[in-house]
């Protein structure tokens, strides 16, 4: 070989040489280029998917994420990739998930739909396998939605327990879809755990409250309920349940067999007249109300619990839309409806509905009828000269005002003079008996209507004594009752006596509790805005 | 969706001070709105909106007064100058009479209260703040009577089919539209046009009022409920007396409200779907 040749024959090699590393190198390149192709082409696909879903185009959405999964192979296996594909599985579940449920609209019924539901659940699963912290919640969740439609109650509870083992923020809500599945399988232990856990975990939750009251409705334990209702009926956001959960124990006369004309005990019947005339008064509803919405299911009541009806004529009575009566006798020392004043606890729930008729009344402008309630609600005129002990207290501030308006104060000089010495009575009574819930509200009644006329500084009968001491009285209850929920004076109250320190000179108490107050404004999730020097520089 | 927003009526908000104790604290003239007294309304019409979106899904809560056909006044007033209380009235429009809407009024403030209330708090951002906070409990406490008589009788886009043999109805109402909670299940009112014969042998049409409860969610996503209270001119009763008075007549919806309104968790959307963590259900 000539050394020409030779050199040519060595470029040969070097430039196939060359063109090897190079493929290689151009392969690799093609490889990167493909892969940011796919990824580019993943995400126009998942936002395209995205803005059908939005749309109500569940079909093309189901398409547009079935091509991000179909990248998947080529995209490059980074943290972006792996979100976009576990959102594209998801999503293609969702869109198929509302594609069943649209279908079954039009259909009528969901069994008849051809939507894949396997196709769905996997979807769910395969998100929740990819990226468990963020989908194991909702895709449990969804697919346990999917197989309770689908009537495979056993599953659906499974996936919904699960679902609440997750950190969503909707975990109380997967609880009580778990309640829920329980109670359709006949566990009902099981469901009023769960539901009690639902609440636990969300006081909010009207649906674990109804969920739990349905229950102890359709199983034979009324004990249960009315406990359950006497807990909840304070309260104005939960009085429709509990009412319509009274109306359901009474109407089908059964406390169990969900029947209509079961055997109720005249007992359970009566309590259930008397929780639901208590919720009455909880949500504030007037003599109108109760005529539209009220007395002609109470009527009925009579005829399947003929017990109740001496409470249900004086109650509807009461409620009259023109009083037919003088409301004074509808709770006056001697006289007055004895199916609700011959017994302690019903006479204090009678003062208490007889106190929101006067409020209902006050609040339209019918002062005359509003005095009339709030002295019935009392039980004026007082044989012994004191507040009796089943008195609803929330009547002091509201009948004082009353009693102080210039035209009272005119018709009957001393009435106010009587009514607060009255009071005084009762407030003393409920010394001797040590009763400090009670000691506590004669104590915020009377700091209310005292501040409200601007008297801070008269020893008992100024503000600012009667709030500190209902203060005392908050505290003391607390001590007694460490394993509770500690009570909290309202913050309103406070604010009175921050005013009335100011007004009496007490700067550094006022600059104190003027700190509580603002806390407990906060706990309350009512921030007050910034204010000036606590009593005005 | 179309389907939905068409379900939902669009109602505006907006929040008046009439109270002359309120006008003569904030401007000086009891009998006229001054421009503080402007600014709080402002304020609070948005914050009333905000407190009625978040309990009322059923409606399409808009931003404006004067775009909607229909909008819900919160009224402060007070009788006379004297009147001890300061009142807070709720009601619609006069649209809203044709459906059996009357205002819902309930106390606000004593007055004496509202007179030991520092001059430094008499500025619309302090009172806003501190009234937000009333008009938002009393929404909730009174909340039956406002559902029930103001809210609640804003009509709805959808129709019921009253069963002709049996006390149940379907309500062709979409359930995922209304934003309502599977339970507590809303309760509906249906208003009917129930024509009858008078003795010189006209028809006169009048309203009838038919409360459905116990209601669930069909396949379809509609809702089907039992007939419970029934009430024609001053008569209440039973599905029984709906029957007795619907024999042989033509009766047909004239619209149909909420009697009972549970919204959906917000943590959640149509249907109970939820989202993936960090996601917008």
């Amino acid at each position: 070989m000539s050394a020409r040749n030779h050199r040519v024959r060595h470029l040969a090699v070097l430039s196939f040489a060359l063109v090897a590393a190079g493929s290689v190198n151009a392969r690799t390149i093609v490889a990167q280029q493909s892969a940011a192709q796919a990824l580019s082409s993943a995400r126009t696909a998942k936002a395209a998917a995205q803005s059908r879903l939005a749309t109500g185009e569940y079909k093309d959405a189901a398409t547009q994420f079935d091509r991000v999964i179909a990248l998947s192979r080529d995209m490059p296996a980074n943290v972006e990739a792996k979100k976009l594909v576990s959102e594209a599985y998801f999503g293609r579940a969702s869109a198929l998930h509302q594609l069943r449920r649209a279908d079954s609209t039009a259909a009528g019924n969901p069994s008849r739909t051809g939507t894949d539901l396997a196709k769905a659940l996997a979807g769910y699963d395969s998100a929740r396998l990819l990226d468990p912290a963020r989908f194991s919640g909702a895709a449990n969740n969804n697919s346990a939605l999917l197989l309770r439609d689908a009537g495979r109650h056993q599953e659906a509870l499974s996936r919904f327990l699960a679902a609440a083992q997750s950190t969503h923020p909707a975990r109380a809500s997967f609880l009580v879809q778990a309640a829920n599945e329980y109670a359709t399988l006949g566990r009902t232990d099981s469901a009023a755990a769960t539901y009690r856990a639902a609440l636990q975990a969300d006081s909010t939750l009207a649906s674990a409250r109804e969920g739990l009251l349905t229950l102890f409705v359709r199983r034979p334990n009324p004990d249960s309920l009315l406990r359950l209702a006497a807990r909840w009926s304070g309260n104005p956001r939960h009085s429709t349940q509990v009412a319509d959960a009274m109306y359901a124990m009474l109407e089908t006369g059964s406390g169990g067999s969900g029947r209509r004309g079961g055997t109720l005990s005249s007992a359970t019947a009566d309590s259930s007249l008397v929780l639901l005339a208590l919720n009455f008064a909880t949500m504030g509803l007037g003599p109108p109300d109760i005529a539209r919405q009220h007395a002609s299911r109470l009527r009925g009541i009579t005829v399947l619990a003929p017990s109740t009806k001496a409470g249900v004529d004086a109650l509807l009575t009461a409620y009259a839309v023109k009083p037919g009566v003088d409301p004074r006798m509808l709770n006056a020392e001697s006289g007055g409806p004895r199916w609700w004043t011959d017994d302690y606890s019903r006479r204090a729930t009678w003062s208490f509905v007889l106190r929101s008729i006067g409020s209902w009344y006050d609040a339209h402008d019918d002062d005359a009828n509003a005095l009339a309630y709030y002295e019935a609600a009392v039980g004026r005129p007082w044989r012994y000269n004191e507040a009796p002990p089943w008195m609803d207290l929330e009547a002091i501030f509201p009948l004082a005002v009353l009693y102080s308006q210039p035209e009272a104060m005119q018709a009957d000089p001393g009435r106010l003079d009587r009514f607060i010495d009255g009071i005084f009575g009762g407030k003393a009574v409920a010394y001797q008996s040590q009763d400090l819930s009670r000691i506590r509200r004669f104590h915020a009644g009377l700091g209310a209507f005292f501040a409200s006329r601007d008297e801070w500084s008269r020893g008992a009968r100024g503000a600012v004594f009667q709030l500190e001491h209902m203060r005392d009285a908050t505290s003391r209850l607390n001590e007694t009752s460490k394993n509770v929920e500690p009570l909290r004076d309202s913050p309103d109250l406070l604010a009175q006596l921050v005013r009335g320190y100011c007004r009496t000179g007490a700067r550094d108490k006022a600059a104190s509790l003027a700190k509580e107050v603002e806390e407990a404004y906060q706990r309350l999730g009512r921030p007050q805005p910034p204010t000036g020097p606590v009593c005005g520089g | 969706m179309s389907r939905a927003a068409a379900v939902r009526p669009h109602v505006g908000v907006r929040v008046l001070i009439d109270a002359p104790l309120y006008r003569k604290k904030l401007d000086g003239d009891p009998a006229v709105c001054g421009a503080q007294c402007r600014a709080l309304q402002q304020m609070l019409s948005d914050t009333a909106r905000v407190l009625f979106a978040d309990r009322y899904g059923f409606v399409d809560w808009s931003n404006s007064a004067t775009d909607a056909r229909d909008t819900v006044t919160v009224r402060l007033l007070q009788r006379d100058a004297n009147a001890h209380l300061v009142k807070m009235q709720i009601s619609l429009g006069k649209r809203a009479l044709a459906f059996g809407g009357a205002p819902e009024e309930m106390d606000f403030e004593k007055k004496t209260y509202a007179a030991l209330r520092p001059p430094g708090d008499w500025s619309p951002a302090r009172l806003r703040a501190v009234w937000a906070d009333s008009l938002s409990r009393r929404l909730d406490t009174y909340s039956e009577r406002i559902l029930s008589n103001v809210i609640g009788r804003l009509p709805l886009g959808g129709d019921v089919v009253l069963d002709a043999a049996r006390p149940s109805a379907d309500v062709r109402l979409l359930a995922d539209s209304l934003r309502a909670a599977d339970s507590p299940a809303p309760k509906f009112l249906v208003r009917l046009a129930m024509p009858s014969p008078t003795p010189s042998g006209d028809v006169v049409t009048d309203t009838a009022e038919l409360e459905l409860e116990g209601c669930h969610k069909t396949g379809a996503g509609y809702y089907a409920c039992e007939m419970r209270l029934f009430r024609w001119r001053d008569r209440t009763g039973s599905d029984t007396l709906y029957r007795q008075k619907a024999r042989n007549a033509q009766v047909s919806t004239a619209s149909v409200h909420l009697r009972a309104y549970t919204r959906a968790p917000r943590t959640l959307g149509a249907g109970g779907l939820a989202a993936p963590v960090g996601a917008n259900p």
